[in-house]
């Protein structure tokens, strides 16, 4: 049995290869880091919820200076910055639940 | 659940209903206005919007998939010059009447318009409802797991 867990031919396909997007908001919190530790990883995840969160305070920024900006696309920004955040929120919450449930354990 | 890709969908329509308002608005803006020359007054716009990349062809579920992620499910516009002429009015104290007395004035349907503008509310307002299920989803996909 080897050490590395090998995703499972229908998982590892899920993302497609040149994810674009229309509104040039970049795909940050799409991206892949491949061949790096678990840190690195929640790492990444953390700046791109801070990305997506940054894009959205310059959008309501340039709204508020009166600036050139669609109204929806500053909503949409900052819906994009709440589902990532919640998606971030999701983890962070598995994880302190199994470290929670490992600090519990008898031995 | 790639929802950037799915918003982008959303936001390119709401883009088109804004510029069609917009367009509606300006023609609307400009009805009333008047040239001594039949050509160098206000032309009408119109807004043309074009087909996504998606086309006619029947695409398997995963191809569909991929072009959406690639951006080529979003539609297009451009705005151009509606053809027609100019309305001539017969008006012959105002001050830049031809020497007929004529005055023109722009090929405005004020009630197509209004038309464009009323499509262009609801459009809009879909738009947004598709982009509010396409949230949901990912929110509700965030719930998976939390009963427990």
């Amino acid at each position: 049995m080897s050490a590395s867990i090998d995703f499972l031919p229908p998982l590892a396909g899920i993302r497609p290869p040149l994810p674009i997007d229309a509104t040039g908001a970049s795909q940050d919190t799409m991206r892949v880091v491949a061949g790096t530790g678990f840190t690195e990883l929640v790492t990444a995840g953390l700046q791109a919820v801070n990305a997506d969160w940054m894009r959205a305070q310059q959008g309501l920024g340039d709204l508020a200076q009166g600036g050139i900006g669609n109204l929806h696309e500053v909503m949409i920004r900052l819906e994009e910055s709440r589902t990532s955040f919640q998606l971030f929120l999701q983890v962070r919450n598995r994880l302190v639940e199994s470290y929670q449930d490992l600090m519990r354990m008898q031995i | 659940m790639d929802y950037h890709s799915a918003f982008a969908i959303s936001a390119a329509g709401m883009n088109i209903e804004r510029a069609r308002y917009e367009v509606a608005a300006a023609n609307l803006a400009n009805a009333g206005t008047v040239s001594g020359h039949g050509r160098t007054g206000y032309q009408t716009r119109r807004l043309v919007a074009a087909a996504s990349s998606l086309g006619t062809d029947s695409s398997s579920g995963g191809a569909f998939l991929n072009m959406v992620h690639q951006g080529l499910a979003v539609p297009g516009y451009q705005i151009e010059n509606r053809p027609g002429e100019a309305r001539r009015v017969l008006d012959r104290g105002h001050p830049w009447a031809d020497t007929q007395g004529h005055v023109y004035q722009p090929d405005i349907d004020i009630a197509a318009e209004m038309m464009t503008l009323a499509t262009a509310v609801r459009i809009y307002e879909a738009n947004v409802a598709a982009l509010s299920a396409s949230r949901t989803m990912a929110l509700r996909a965030l719930d998976i797991g939390s009963g427990s």
